[in-house]
Formats: structure tokens, sequence, C-alpha cells
């Protein structure tokens, strides 16, 4: 597949190392150029230096011919406009887009964006992680989705970390 | 008319400054905290919130829903155009307008369907149909409905000049509005004959200005 990668932060940068080994043909673009260090030798793709929703460097990126983008850069906002220059512009059959912002994303969403918000994604993790307790949970990017399934593997066994009393006894306990 | 203005740099301040003065209530919205406050300062009429823009909380804040227009001014066009989506998709503001700081960006607000101005693409254009077509002046480019009004000079040079009307062969989409004859104006009928000196005003498509060019003048 020919996949443009728009940001080439740690997200950004991930990806092209994985996709590019997996034998697809990527293209990262970033606005600033020291960030493909991040890319490292095994990168085999191509990097493109410009501002991500610029109709003229996702041309030169290939635009016109690509399978897949990901918007992926820092900014809410550029990763919106960025996706909406593929998809409406350049007709690119799929496009994802990073959100920060939960309230953004549910928004756009409705403008026939797949959005994958990964505050909220990470939140639930670290949610799961926190509470222990089995659980699963669905997030939805468009039509696709993604199904986390937290399962609780025995960490109470572990006798040298037991769980604390709840807060009230402490405070009792305190006076 | 309740205008909302976000970004207050030279734009968005003078924007605010003018309206202000025409009794449109404004209200203008700044991320910068020291900016805005500045511009509170300054502006006696000006209700200035503090907020990115882009946020729906901000927008909210600056009672986007009594708004009857919203104009998008920062120096970045990703928050332009995320806040006009936002207000016009959102809180269903009426009218909502984009500026466009790279030209390139144009088209991509065109697509989307947000009303979007380029100084840049406006200063160009008028320079060039300052220098391109001597004889032929456009008097008025609407956007909207994608309409021009242009004046010709006729000499006696001119191809049509001793013509009636209804033998000159106009584009499709073209009328010959008004001939202006020695400061009076005459709006022509079949039999009108034109002759060298008239001034003549057309309405028709952008696109058909040379074609008209071709017609009149050489």
């Amino acid at each position: 597949m020919h996949i443009i990668i728009v940001g080439c932060g740690r997200v950004g940068a991930n990806l092209g190392i994985t996709l590019s080994a997996a034998g697809h043909n990527v293209v990262v673009v970033d606005k600033n150029p020291a960030s493909f260090k991040r890319l490292g030798p095994t990168f085999n793709g191509i990097t493109i230096t410009g501002i991500g929703f610029d109709p003229e460097v996702l041309k030169r990126a290939g635009i016109e011919r690509a399978d897949a983008l990901a918007a992926v850069t820092s900014g809410d906002n550029s990763n919106i406009m960025t996706s909406q220059v593929a998809k409406k512009v350049f007709k690119v059959p799929r496009v994802i887009t990073r959100i920060y912002d939960p309230e953004r994303a549910n928004i756009f969403k409705r403008f026939g964006l797949q959005i994958i918000c990964t505050s909220l994604i990470s939140s639930e993790i670290f949610n799961n992680f926190l509470l222990q307790e089995n659980k699963s949970s669905t997030v939805n990017v468009g039509k696709d989705s993604l199904k986390l399934d937290y399962i609780v593997n025995a960490a109470l066994e572990d006798p040298s970390t037991p769980p604390r009393q709840s807060s009230e006894s402490l405070r009792v306990r305190k006076k | 008319m309740f205008i909302i203005i976000v970004g207050g740099g030279k734009v968005g301040q003078y924007l605010a400054a003018t309206l202000s003065q025409k009794k449109h209530s404004i209200v203008l919205v700044d991320s910068n905290e020291a900016k805005a406050q500045r511009i509170a300062e300054e502006l006696d009429n000006v209700l200035v919130v503090t907020g990115d823009g882009c946020d729906p909380l901000t927008l909210e804040n600056a009672q986007v829903e009594k708004a009857d227009v919203l104009v998008a001014v920062t120096g970045d066009d990703e928050d332009n155009l995320i806040i006009s989506q936002l207000a016009k998709e959102c809180f269903k503001v009426n009218r909502t307008f984009a500026r466009v700081n790279n030209p390139r960006n144009q088209n991509t607000f065109d697509v989307l369907g947000i009303d979007a101005i380029s100084a840049t693409t406006i200063i160009s254009t008028m320079i060039e149909e300052e220098t391109s077509v001597g004889d032929l002046t456009t008097l008025l480019s609407l956007k909207r409905g994608n309409l021009s009004i242009f004046e010709l000079k006729l000499t006696s040079d001119s191809p049509v000049t001793g013509k009636k009307v209804m033998d000159l062969k106009l584009p499709a989409d073209c009328i010959l509005a008004t001939i202006i004859r020695e400061d009076r104006s005459i709006f022509p009928r079949g039999g009108t004959v034109l002759y060298a000196g008239d001034s003549i005003i057309v309405l028709s498509r952008p696109e058909n200005q040379k074609e008209i060019k071709k017609l009149f003048i050489v």
C-alpha cells in the first residue's frame, strides 16, 4: 500500500518504521526536518518537509495515488484539516485522524472523519489497570471498532503488595 | 448585528474597531491573555473573550449561538477552518468568513463549503485585472454567484461600433446592461446603435472576460 503519514513525532515515526518494515510504500511528512531523525536507519521510505495540509506538499507525497493517510501531528486542528483535505479534495480511500481533545473528536466524527482519540483510549486503559476489574470496552473508529479486553491475571496473588485498606478505615486509624 | 471575531491580530482588531463604530455588537476572541487585555482597554465598545477559539467552550462563552456572523481571522489556516466549521455545523451560525493566509489553501476552504477570503489572492487578481486587459475594467466581482461587472470603452476601431445591439454575438452568460454616452446612461434595446466613445457596462461570468474583450475591442 502507498501510505502517507503526516507528523513525525513518536507515533508517526513508529508507524513509519513498522509500515515500511512490513513492505509498504511509506511517505512521512513533517514541517520540521529534524524530526525525521526519529525514523532511524531501518526506515526505507521517503520523507518530505512541509505543512501536512498544503495540497502541493501532499501532491509531492503522492496523495493522488495514496491508499491511506494517517494524520498524527501534535496539533488537533492541523490533523483535522489534513484529513479533510485528503478525504474531500484528494479522495483518499482511508484516512485516520488522531485527535487529543475528546470534545473536538466527538464533533468532527459527525464530519465523517475516522478519529482515534488517544486521550480517551489511554485514560480507559489506565482506568482498567488502576482498578483491576475484568472489563471489556469498545472504541468506535468510523464503522470499524477497537475492542479492549482487560483481564485480571493473579496480580493480587503477589504477597509483597497486599491491597491497602480503604481510605475510610485509614482515616479512623489516624485519629 | 451581533458579530464574533476570532483572532486579535491586525485584521481582527481593525475589523472590531470599524464594525463596532457602525453600531454592530462585537465580541472579539483571542487566546493570548495580555493581548486580549490590551484590546479590551483600547476598544471601548468591544467585548473581549480570552480563550482558544477552536474550543467549543470558548465559542459558547462568546455566545456563539446568538451570533449573526462569525469571522475567523487568526494567522493559522487550520484554526480558521476549524473555527468556521464549528460555528457553522455545531452552532448554526448563519454567515461565517475565514481568512486564508496561504492562498494554496483557498481551494480546500471552497471544497469544504467555507466562505474564505485570501487578501493575497484578491490583491493579485486586482493587479492582474488592471494590467492584463487595457480597455476593459472589472468594476465589481461578486464571488457569490460567480459574477463580474465589466466596463468597456468603445473606439472607432471597435468591431461593434456602428452595430445594433441585436446584431452582437454575446456569449451565453452575458448581459449588456447599460451604455454610458456623454454622462447619460442608456438602457439598450435591440435597435440601439453603439458609437465610438460609448462606455459599455456588461454583466457576465468572470471567465468570459477574454471573449467579451475580443467581441467589443479587438
